[in-house]
């Protein structure tokens, strides 16, 4: 759902991987620039938006949360559809998340739209001593499936933000739009317009 | 990435949820929202159940697998482990495809609803449940385009549904249309009367048979048959009170014309009453499935429950036993209606949920899907057609309702279209004989509306119009609360109106102490809500302190040389983050504002200065002021670097610029300490003395408690020093932050109303203290004051917002003083800034 105009791009993200790769650690560190160590499995907030300024254009995310619903793989088609971006995560000290994350990518090649930008980011990478995935064989495997791969840590922000600038650099300028996309509920739809004035 | 029934963990829930259909979605939804623990299960591997739109391949299966028994799997040796059965809900399922091959080539791009037509009028409570609980932001919408009647056999005519429908119909007679006009002025009359409520409906016509009432008032039987069919969405036959059991009373008649009216132009992009979610009813449970997983639900799809256990002694419901052989226990079940609550449960006696207009429990409804190659109707795409009573055959008692959707809805390829059929019958031979004649009436308008547009294209006759068709008949089960609850089925209804209304009352006998929407403090600003709780949180990141910037960017310089191999680590993504914090426009300024006790004091307090200052121990002459800026001079660094100096600006109002009035030490400490507690500004309501949000003030702030710590205790101290005000007479600091395009609409500080002066007098002057610099705009202006303020120095860099007035460009660590009242006392209208 990607639209473009005036250099301002809307874009649906979701994020997909295991039950504590660090999904909504990684958005919280992008949005809201906190991390929590302990962070619960289901956060209350599943829904975040951000904008991001590239070079050409401004990038506002629509940022979707799995709300806990990959956990017994029941996540809803809605949650797929019109994702422009997807950030697939794994946790580097653990093979499996790893293995799972393998899984999410062909989950989405099967339900998502083919055309997304999509990136794997091996999180927790300030945990160096617990490693078991190294990086060079999530390199391999992401170039094998066209992906872009970043190791994160939502702890140190390392390449937190970085991912997203990169997924907002990637972003088709000019999306084909197969479904004109309709309109969105808002309880006082007149009054959302933003009135652009530079005074404080 | 199929795991075979993996273990529930908990095992104890507040509810457990079993179906994933539309009502009991709301129901874990509400219950979720209201804090319990809640399970939702379902043994398909989709959601929603008997409301959920599926491919054509998914749909047969799930139609033939539904439409024959199943008996408990489970053994049944254990008293205290009943085996759950479930029952067919469908039955007649009939599927043929004229073009197995087109459809086989483009399965997955379909999306058909199990329980069409159905659509939701813009006021309808499906819509206020959408809205409620915050699900909008996961849905979108089309428009039904318009919708057709068909009153002469084999003829369609568009519905005059609104004034200017009226006026452009060409099938009315001026006669007719007269009517028609009277009588939406009638209804509008009674709904909202004006004056002395002449014109309202009598209360004995209220109770009278709808179609009564309307040849009463004078009107033909085409105008009575467009307003009840197709207005007033009735299913059975008004005219005969012999057949009809169910016959519309003149009050719920006029309550569905106010729902329709009330539906016109509700949302900008609706151009009539109807709506439809894109990608197909089915991504209605999905959002409040999703908003209730939101709210900590447990999700577990695919997942059959095989038995119930039951406590011996009293017999009441206890727990689940799943597929995989795992326990689970709550103290409430929920089931869909396809399930069979065992006769071993409960002693107490179920009680149906009955909706006053909801139809017995013999009656069904058949419903039927078509694929098609062409639009009913050239150049719109998503209509609907009402086949009242008798338009197709004599024997027809009830409506049948057609919905046409296009691939602009996204529920099929381009160049085809969906038609979804129903009507209420009470066996399913005249069910079948209705869709079927409806279906034949649809391909013969389809067929004369193209030949009269195209008359010399006849190759495309020769293809099928349908490619694809399914026709079923589904029972209507009512909502039963019991021991275990069952949710309603679909009912042959165009809206969900009567199914929310008795989902809303089996979650009040389920929970009769909590609300079933949601406690939203107001559902278009959940964006503010930064509670960690609310659904969405927006921010965009300028927000960020400037501070943190150059941390990132330093971090990722670290990142970069000590992991070589990521190739991804490019210092060229600096470029972007180095951008971003030189071209958002960020100011962060402290407004300070003092007040007086009463305003008599002011007065006092200006006459007793003179004898204060010269008894007390600080002597506020400009001496003392230079000699307390070398002070600071001598324990701050950071402000050394830049020199202090004063400049009046404007003498109407009385506004002073303090160059370097703050550090950049004491800038950034202001930031920090402000950035966890931002939200969103508000403004004062002058009513009632409450914070209220404002289209007027868009920015986001907080306040600092006075004294909050040491380096705010110096500013305070230093702004009393500047102004001559104490400290006491301050108002907290506000730090505000404004982002690109955000603002606060020329305004003045000081109070006009009662309610704020009595709170802490009035307000005085304000100090603005400008934290961050800003490439371009952020200025101050003062839109009333008075001199020739374009022959400033700064004049050229200011933006076209700030040429309107005088204007003060924020510069880190500047401080712009102003005075509201002016030295008498009285208040200054020039102090008037944005």
């Amino acid at each position: 759902m990607a639209t473009t105009g005036n250099k301002s791009i809307n874009a649906k993200l979701v994020l997909l991987g295991d039950v504590g790769a660090g999904k909504s650690s990684l958005v919280l560190r992008f949005v809201r620039g906190q991390f929590v160590e302990f962070q619960e499995s289901t956060i209350g907030a599943a829904f975040f938006s951000q904008t991001l300024a590239v070079n050409d254009a401004t990038v506002k995310f629509e940022i979707w949360d799995t709300a806990g619903q990959e956990r017994y793989h029941s996540l809803a088609p809605m949650y797929y559809r019109g994702a422009a971006a997807a950030i697939i995560v794994y946790d580097i000290t653990n093979q499996a998340s790893f293995e799972r994350a393998k899984k999410w990518v062909q989950e989405l090649h099967s339900q998502g739209n083919p055309n997304m930008v999509t990136a794997l980011a091996g999180n927790k990478a300030d945990l160096l001593d617990a490693r078991k995935v190294t990086s060079e064989e999530a390199q391999t495997y992401a170039q094998e499936n066209g992906l872009f791969f970043l190791e994160t840590s939502a702890k140190t922000a390392s390449n937190v933000n970085d991912i997203f600038y990169e997924i907002a650099k990637r972003l088709p300028r000019v999306q084909p739009a197969p479904n004109p996309s309709g309109m969105v509920l808002m309880e006082r739809p007149a009054e959302r317009t933003v009135s652009a004035s530079c005074c404080s | 990435m199929t795991e075979a029934h993996p273990q529930i963990d908990p095992t104890n829930f507040d509810l457990i949820v079993l179906g994933t259909g539309l009502p009991e979605s709301l129901i874990a939804a509400a219950a979720s929202s209201a804090g319990k623990s809640v399970l939702h299960l379902d043994p398909n591997p989709f959601y929603g159940s008997h409301f959920a739109s599926l491919s054509p391949d998914d749909l047969s299966a799930f139609l033939s697998s539904s439409s024959s028994p199943h008996p408990p799997s489970f053994p049944g040796d254990d008293p205290a482990t009943v085996g759950l059965a479930t029952l067919p809900l469908y039955s007649d399922v009939q599927i043929s495809s004229s073009s197995p091959e087109v459809i086989e080539e483009h399965c997955r791009k379909f999306s058909l609803d199990l329980a069409g037509p159905k659509v939701l009028f813009c006021a309808d409570k499906a819509v206020d449940a959408i809205l409620k609980f915050g699900t909008n932001h996961y849905l979108e919408f089309k428009a039904i385009d318009a919708s057709y009647i068909c009153i002469e056999k084999g003829k369609l005519m568009k519905v005059p549904d609104s004034r200017s429908a009226i006026f452009k119909d060409k099938n009315l007679s001026l006669m007719e249309k007269n009517q028609l006009m009277k009588f939406f002025k009638l209804v509008q009359q009674h709904l909202d009367p004006d004056e002395d409520g002449s014109a309202k409906v009598s209360e004995e016509d209220l109770e009278t048979p709808f179609s009564e009432f309307l040849g009463k008032i004078g009107l033909q039987q085409k105008i009575k048959s467009i307003i009840m069919y197709s207005i007033a969405m009735a299913d059975q036959n008004q005219d005969n009170v012999d057949i009809s059991e169910d016959i519309l009373r003149t009050k719920d008649g006029i309550d569905r014309l106010a729902l329709f009216h009330s539906s016109m132009g509700r949302f900008p992009n609706a151009s009539g009453a109807l709506i439809y979610p894109s990608y197909g009813q089915g991504e209605l449970p999905q959002a409040f499935c999703r908003r209730a997983a939101v709210k900590r639900c447990l999700y577990v799809l695919r997942m059959p429950v095989v038995a119930l256990h039951i406590d011996q002694d009293d017999g009441q419901y206890r727990g689940i036993k799943l597929a995989s052989g795992q326990d689970l226990f709550s103290p409430r079940l929920v089931l869909d209606p396809s399930f069979v609550v065992p006769s071993q449960v409960g002693s107490s006696v179920e009680e149906p949920v009955k909706i006053r207009s909801q139809k017995d429990a013999e009656a069904k409804v058949a419903r039927g899907i078509c694929i098609t190659r062409a639009s009913l109707m050239p150049d719109v795409s998503n209509l609907l057609v009402i086949y009242p009573p008798r338009s197709l055959c004599p024997e027809q008692d009830t409506a049948v309702r057609v919905l046409q959707l296009g691939s602009t809805s996204a529920v099929c390829p381009p160049g085809m279209f969906l038609l979804y059929l129903s009507a209420i019958c009470s066996d399913s031979s005249q069910g079948k004989t209705l869709l079927n004649a409806a279906i034949s009436a649809v391909e013969v308008s389809q067929i004369s509306e193209r030949n009269a547009m195209n008359k010399n294209e006849d190759a495309e006759v020769e293809k099928p119009f349908i490619l694809w068709k399914a026709t079923y008949i589904q029972k209507l089960c009512m909502g039963k609360y019991g021991s275990i609850t069952s949710t309603p089925s679909s009912d042959g209804n165009l809206n969900y109106n009567d199914l929310m209304d008795a989902t809303e009352k089996l979650f009040h006998s389920l929970y009769p102490d909590e609300a079933f929407f949601p406690e939203a403090t107001s559902p278009g600003n959940t964006e503010d809500d930064d509670d960690g709780t609310s659904d969405t949180v927006q921010r965009t990141l300028p927000l960020r302190k400037e501070g943190a910037l150059p941390e990132i960017l330093d971090g990722k310089l670290g990142q970069a040389q000590a992991e070589e191999g990521l190739a991804m680590a490019k210092p060229k993504n600096l470029r972007y983050l180095g951008r971003k914090a030189s071209s958002s426009t960020l100011v962060f300024t402290v407004l300070l504002v003092f007040s007086f006790a009463v305003l008599i004091l002011l007065a006092i307090w200006i006459l007793s200065m003179p004898s204060g200052s010269s008894s007390g121990p600080k002597v506020h002459d400009l001496t003392s002021i230079v000699r307390k800026t070398s002070d600071w001079t001598g324990d701050d660094e950071g402000r050394s670097e830049s020199e202090q100096w004063a400049e009046v600006i404007s003498w109407e109002p009385r506004a002073i610029v303090y160059h370097n009035f703050l550090s950049k030490n004491e800038c950034e400490h202001l930031i920090k300490l402000a950035t966890p507690h931002m939200r969103k500004s508000a403004v004062v309501d002058s009513a009632t003395g409450k914070r209220k949000d404002s289209r007027v003030r868009t920015s986001s702030g907080t306040f600092l408690a006075r004294g909050l710590d040491k380096m705010i205790q110096d500013i305070e101290k230093r702004i009393a020093d500047f102004t001559f005000i104490p400290v006491e007479n301050g108002e907290g600091l506000q730090v505000l932050h404004y982002e690109v395009g955000q603002k606060y609409e020329p305004h003045f500080d000081y109070f006009l109303d009662e309610y704020n002066t009595k709170n802490g007098g009035q307000r005085m002057a304000t100090l603005l203290m400008y934290l961050s610099d800003v490439e371009e705009g952020g200025e101050t202006v003062f839109p009333n004051a008075k001199g020739n303020f374009s022959d400033g120095p700064w004049w050229d860099e200011l933006s076209d917002c700030g040429k309107k007035g005088l204007s003060v460009k924020p510069k880190r660590g500047d401080a712009l003083l102003f005075w509201s009242m002016r030295p008498d006392a009285t208040l200054d209208q020039s102090s008037l800034h944005g």
